[in-house]
């Protein structure tokens, strides 16, 4: 009976520490915590509602803009304005493209290493490693002399005893058996990605500046004006023609590189379809919404509750019933430690208690963490893919039952195999590939908007802070790539009084709540095998199957 | 340059790189760093050493955005500067090895390369509270920048949190933090601000290290003149519209469809000094004013506080509400000075009748008026 | 002589109550206010045009705010060149333009200033008279040189800031160090209205003052001469260390002063203006 200790968790977004207690090779008891707070909900405050987008957007970067999103929609939600349709577009091709990013590089550069082991790289044949390639996908770089490249790239790196970002890596693992042709192949498609990432992303900077932090939202629309015959417009034919092109692009990468590598990886861990399982509540707001934001039924991604791992019924979605815990959080509550506070209500006061640094553990007893504890309906939720996926697949989303049944015949799995830590995985990619099948059509919607004459992008009939009533409230939801975001605001005298934000993470990652139980990592650590305290790669495994972000989380 | 190819180590072929890939990557850094041709061989050679220096990059309260610009580098790309200029042996968001084995390789650089060594930091660095506010294995942020920034070669704080505390410093400050340069005082810094800093920027002063083993040349903020030399508003492509009294006055209008100046929008890059018209972002792209909104001046030294609000032109007046505009303020003055003035004139000319009346009936002076000799 | 004329009031105590001619305002002073109410005229329209660029010519070519700025920028040195001439002169002019006329330095002046004062609160009939400044003028000028002085200083930093230069550098580059640009960019706005504040009162106390004393305070700002008796010239405490000799005027000018204050006398006051019965006359 040992308790052990990652921290940092690496390979996410933020300062992540997990204990665990670990009886007989396997997890039996786990706790996690954020170890890093900033206070951008009092740092927020007394400030323009306008501008909130720009501060609490960079709560992260690796979602970047979702909490701009959440936070214009929050501001237009409390003032009752409605954005232009060019607006909703454009803030979904973003979107997606955000998704679609997001989600790349959570598999090649953060997840990957977890199950692809570098130095197995060295031992394949790169005819072979061709073969494979061209077996299950139509890439075309998969020539055996480019897998020679890749390996001998490998080979110099390992050579020269300076491993750089693989210094610390768990190199020969018993955890990992993937073949050595696999390894190659994914260690191949990991430096494909970083290249692909870079050119897709300038969707970003065409529709938002730049990326990250893009900058072209506006209470009331977007700043990105539209029109057919001025080469100066933000968006005009020829950044249109290139937006298709970059999006044309990343759907063949999706369809060729990203699912095939996805499936042939999972098909090598079947176990892991069994470990790391979630509380079994699933939470999704629903996100793109495909006409005005009022018109929840006709999100693309649909908004519900699953309870208890059940497909069969979806519960409608009433935020009021979010609220967060502190028990076990760094914070106080003028009411005391034990209840739970709606946001539109909540308080921020934060308070340490923990032991003084340098430490070795935390007091997990008492409070152990710089997250809040969410909770739907005073119960555990898990958001991200896997919820969005399962809620739509349950709320008969076509497309999305015909992705998900596809996959599942191809891994042999039924359902209930998704709730678990290569599940999400694979939501994850298959959301992926939703979201790349639709880019292009958004983006030539837009087109058509322009050309038949409606160039409207914002709406600025409550622009000025004059025309605003004197106290307002709002809140803003959406579902960023790692889950359910809601910014809640309220507007005193034109300036914000108070802001509280409950992010995907901050579900995921939080610590017990006031009636002991567990969040939704600590859930999913339970029963997992440790083979070397020293190497926690399967902790990794699962956490990582979530896709933390703790600087969202804690923010 | 066919001298320069014999130079170039078989080593590099052996990463991948093709010569005229690299020679194509040297000559785009001394374009960046505005170096003339003649330092290539130098570039080429410094670039191309067998034994590559090594990087860490410590993120404290940060939101990644410089990492994540990081992955967006093109020249050199991400895989160059990551793999094959450097050994970057420690990056949260992208390391391999976790918990123990993470802290390992930190220890490690620290003691076997002592001042050899470069860091890079990002995000603010919590003093508050004796820096509960972000631990890394149970140490703090601020306990971690001491050791790490004062055995290095070089420290680049990258971003505004790492240059000045950032939007993490914003008021009301909760968690004491501070850049870099203040946190630890008297480690040599350089400062790559922006909200988050450009990639290009930082690429370029890695390969100016890497080449020159020193910094490029630096203004008084320590950042480097090349990036920070100039304002958004010279380098602006909508500056002839400026000029010219062409401006976006509602959003979505017809100004703005034809990208006239966004100045009336709130625009900072009359505030700002930074190359983001001129190097774009994401490889060239774009930038925010070409996306149709204002700069926000996220290169400017505290501008969280300091240049905002956002979508007016001038900061809140202290001491007034923050809903008072400077122009408001000024009006108040102005309209308060002419209303006394006002009312002083008309008690004069009433004081003026009752005299005249007064006048009329005695004559004598008042104590009052007995007064004013020079000497008084 | 007229009452109001200070050294009168006190009759009798004054054995020369000959009008002089006093030369007050030399030409520096004259002309460096003059270039600064020009120039101010100048700098706040551009200037405020530039915070707010209200005239905007839509779609027409043009170059507006180039223009502004341009002017702006130039009247700005216009400005700065007045400025020096002037704090030049704080140093080498007569009596009435040295620095000390400017700072509440002795019990003397404080006396003055607060006489000043309440003669403007209406708490005391007669203004404190002086060859030179009153106290409280004279405190209220150097608040707006000193406002001057930040107003270039600022000027010249976002200038810098716009234009770079090394010479500009060197010698404002200090400054944005200490108070960012947006800081800067807001007082140097600020400051065009407290000059717009300065200018209504100054205006007003000005035809209030010459109407009250009689000494040709409005005619000096442009000729730069004051009329006054001559003992209340002698009593005059701006005196500087080893100048005793009083610019006395010319004879044929002083008469004819001093005619028209006699023929004035006995005109009926102006409507409005303030007169001053009971007082002794001299004559
Ligand atoms: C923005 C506009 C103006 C400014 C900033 C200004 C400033 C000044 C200053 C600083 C002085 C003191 C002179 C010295 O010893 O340096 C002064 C004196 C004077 N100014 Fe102005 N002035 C302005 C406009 C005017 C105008 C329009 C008039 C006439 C209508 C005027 C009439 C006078 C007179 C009569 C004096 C002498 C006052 C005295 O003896 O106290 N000024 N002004
Ligand atoms: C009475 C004196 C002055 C007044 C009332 C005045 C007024 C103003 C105002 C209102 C602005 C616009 C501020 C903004 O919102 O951005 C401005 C800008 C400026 N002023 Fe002045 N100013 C004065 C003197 C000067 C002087 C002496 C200089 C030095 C050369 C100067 C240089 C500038 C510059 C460079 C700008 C910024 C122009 C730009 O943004 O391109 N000003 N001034
Ligand atoms: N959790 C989280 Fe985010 C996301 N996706 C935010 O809302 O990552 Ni930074
Ligand atoms: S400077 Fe900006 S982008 Fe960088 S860490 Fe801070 S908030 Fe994020
Ligand atoms: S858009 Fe901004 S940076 Fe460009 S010219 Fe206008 S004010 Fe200057
Ligand atoms: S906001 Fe920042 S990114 Fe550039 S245009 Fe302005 S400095
Ligand atoms: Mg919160």
């Amino acid at each position: 009976m040992a308790r052990m200790v990652v921290d940092p968790i690496t390979r996410i977004e933020g300062h992540l520490r997990v204990e665990a207690q670990v009886d007989g090779g396997k997890i039996s008891d786990a706790w996690s915590s954020g170890t890093m707070f900033r206070g951008i909900e009092l740092i927020v405050r007394g400030r323009d509602p306008r501008e909130a987008w720009l501060w609490t957007q960079r709560i992260c970067a690796v979602c970047t803009m979702v909490h701009a999103l959440a936070s214009v929609r929050a501001v237009e939600n409390a003032l009752d304005i409605e954005v232009p349709d060019n607006a909703r577009l454009v803030r979904n091709i973003i979107s997606a493209t955000q998704y679609v990013h997001d989600h790349i590089i959570h598999f090649y550069h953060l997840h990957a290493l977890d199950w692809v082991d570098i130095t197995g790289a060295l031992k394949a044949d790169p005819a072979k490693t061709s073969q494979l390639a061209q077996s299950i996908s139509e890439w075309p770089v998969s020539s055996t002399a480019y897998f020679q490249g890749v390996q001998n790239r490998v080979k110099t790196l390992v050579e020269s005893r300076q491993l750089s970002l693989f210094t610390s890596g768990y190199w020969g693992h018993p955890a990992y058996h993937l073949p050595p042709e696999v390894d190659l192949l994914a260690v191949a498609h990991y430096l494909q990605a970083l290249e692909f990432q870079r050119e897709f992303i300038r969707i970003h900077a065409v529709l938002g500046g730049k990326n990250p932090h893009l900058q072209s939202y506006l209470v009331g629309g977007m700043s990105t004006s539209l029109d057919p015959n001025e080469p100066d417009a933000p968006i005009n034919p020829e950044r249109i023609d290139f937006l298709v092109e970059v999006a044309s692009k990343a759907k063949t990468f999706v369809d060729q590189v990203l699912i095939p590598d996805v499936l042939a990886v999972a098909g090598f861990y079947p176990e892991w379809f069994h470990l790391g399982a979630g509380p079994g509540n699933y939470l999704s707001y629903g996100a793109f919404p495909q006409g005005r934001i009022q018109d929840i039924g006709r999100y693309f991604l649909p908004r519900g509750v699953l309870l208890n791992n059940d497909l069969s019924k979806v519960y409608p979605v009433d935020p009021s019933k979010v609220a967060e815990y502190v028990a076990h959080s760094w914070y106080t509550y003028d009411q005391g430690n034990n209840v739970a506070l709606p946001p539109a209500e909540g308080e921020t006061h934060p308070k340490y208690t923990g032991p003084k640094p340098p430490y070795e553990f935390l007091n997990v007893e008492e409070k152990y963490s710089w997250l809040k504890a969410p909770r739907y309906d005073d119960r555990v939720m898990e958001v991200g893919p896997l919820s969005r996926m399962l809620v739509s697949y349950a709320s008969g989303q076509p497309e999305v039952k015909a992705l998900v049944d596809g996959a599942l015949a191809k891994l042999k799995a039924p359902p209930a195999a998704l709730f678990s830590t290569l599940g999400r995985v694979a939501a994850r990619a298959l959301e992926t590939q939703l979201l790349a099948n639709h880019l292009v059509g958004w983006i030539e919607q837009l087109r058509r908007n322009m050309d038949s004459g409606d160039l409207r992008i914002h709406n600025g009939e409550k622009w000025d802070p004059e025309t605003w009533p004197r106290s307002a409230r709002g809140y803003g939801l959406f579902e960023a790539p790692r889950g359910s975001l809601g910014h809640w605001v309220e507007i005193e005298d034109t300036l914000i009084k108070n802001y509280q934000i409950v992010v995907p993470t901050t579900w995921n990652a939080g610590p017990r709540d006031a009636k002991g139980r567990r969040g939704a990592y600590e859930v999913a650590l339970l029963q997992t095998p440790i083979a070397d305290p020293e190497r926690p790669l399967e902790v990794l495994r699962t956490i990582h199957s979530f896709d933390p972000c703790l600087a969202c989380a804690v923010h | 340059m066919p001298p320069l190819d014999q130079d170039l180590p078989s080593a590099l072929e052996a990463r991948g790189v093709s010569r005229r890939d690299f020679l194509e990557f040297c000559s785009l850094m001394l374009a960046t760093l505005a170096l003339p041709t003649r330092y290539l061989g130098k570039v080429v050679s410094a670039l191309s050493q067998p034994q590559r220096p090594v990087l860490v990059w410590m993120e404290f309260q940060d939101c990644a955005g410089n990492t994540e610009s990081m992955l967006r580098s093109s020249h050199p790309s991400v895989a160059e500067v990551v793999l094959d200029l450097l050994s970057w042996e420690y990056h949260e968001t992208i390391m391999a090895g976790a918990g123990k084995a993470a802290e390992t390789t930190l220890q490690n650089v620290v003691k076997n390369h002592k001042g050899k060594y470069i860091a890079v930091v990002e995000g603010a660095i919590p003093t508050a509270d004796d820096g509960v506010y972000c631990t890394i294995a149970g140490r703090t942020a601020l306990d971690i920048a001491r050791e790490v920034c004062s055995n290095s070669a070089a420290n680049i704080a990258v971003g505004a949190c790492a240059w000045d505390g950032g939007l993490v410093r914003a008021n009301p400050n909760p968690t004491g933090a501070l850049g870099l340069e203040e946190a630890v005082p008297g480690v040599p810094v350089v400062n790559l601000g922006g909200c988050p800093h450009n990639v290009a920027n930082t690429a370029a002063v890695l390969v100016h290290y890497l080449t020159f083993h020193e910094m490029p040349a630096l203004d008084p903020y320590n950042r480097p003149l090349f990036a920070y030399g100039q304002i958004i508003h010279d380098q602006c492509q909508r500056r002839a519209h400026y000029d010219a009294g062409r401006f976006v006055e509602e959003w979505g209008d017809e100004g703005s469809r034809k990208g006239w100046c966004l100045y009336k929008m709130g625009c900072k890059g009359p505030e700002a000094t930074y190359n983001c018209p001129v190097v774009r972002w994401n490889d060239g792209t774009s930038w925010p004013v070409q996306s149709g909104h204002g700069c926000i001046a996220c290169a400017a030294h505290r501008f969280w506080d300091w240049s905002s609000p956002f979508y007016k032109k001038l900061p809140n007046v202290p001491g007034f509400g923050v809903d008072v505009t400077a122009e408001e303020v000024g009006w108040g003055v102005v309209g308060v000075v002419a209303g006394v003035t006002a009312a002083h004139a008309v008690g004069t000319v009433i004081r003026a009748h009752k005299e005249a009346s007064e006048g009329s009936k005695e004559s004598g002076s008042k104590p009052e008026s007995k007064s004013a000799s020079p000497e008084a | 002589m007229n009452a109001a004329t200070p050294a009168a009031t006190a009759a009798g105590q004054h054995h020369d109550e000959r009008l002089i001619r006093v030369y007050v305002w030399e030409w520096p002073v004259r002309i460096a206010h003059w270039v600064i109410f020009f120039s101010i005229l100048v700098l706040g329209f551009t200037g405020y045009y530039i915070y707010d660029p209200f005239i905007i010519s839509r779609g027409h070519p043009g170059f507006l705010m180039g223009t502004m700025r341009f002017i702006h920028e130039v009247t700005g040195f216009v400005f700065i060149a007045a400025f020096l001439l002037r704090a030049y002169w704080f140093f080498k002019g007569n009596r009435w333009a040295r620095w000390r006329q400017f700072l509440l330095i002795d019990s003397r002046q404080w006396r003055g200033a607060r006489n000043m004062l309440r003669y403007y609160l209406f708490l005391r009939r007669e203004p404190e008279s002086r060859v030179g400044h009153n106290p409280l003028a004279g405190a209220t000028y150097s608040t707006i040189y000193t406002l001057a002085v930040i107003e270039i200083l600022t000027g010249l930093a976002l200038l810098q800031h716009v234009a770079g230069g090394k010479v500009l550098g060197f010698f404002i580059g200090w400054l944005p160090l200490l108070i960012t640009i947006q800081r800067l960019r807001e007082i140097h706005f600020l400051i065009l209205f407290i000059f717009g504040a300065f200018f209504i009162h100054h205006v007003y106390s000005a035809v209030l003052m010459s109407i009250e004393e009689h000494s040709g305070l409005m005619g000096s700002i442009f000729s730069g001469y004051k009329f006054f008796p001559v003992d209340f010239v002698a009593a005059d405490p701006a005196r500087i260390p080893g100048e005793d000799v009083l610019p006395v005027a010319p004879p044929g000018r002083g008469q004819r002063a001093r005619r028209k204050h006699a023929a004035g006398k006995g005109a009926a006051p102006a409507p409005g203006s303030p007169s001053t019965p009971g007082k002794p006359s001299p004559h």
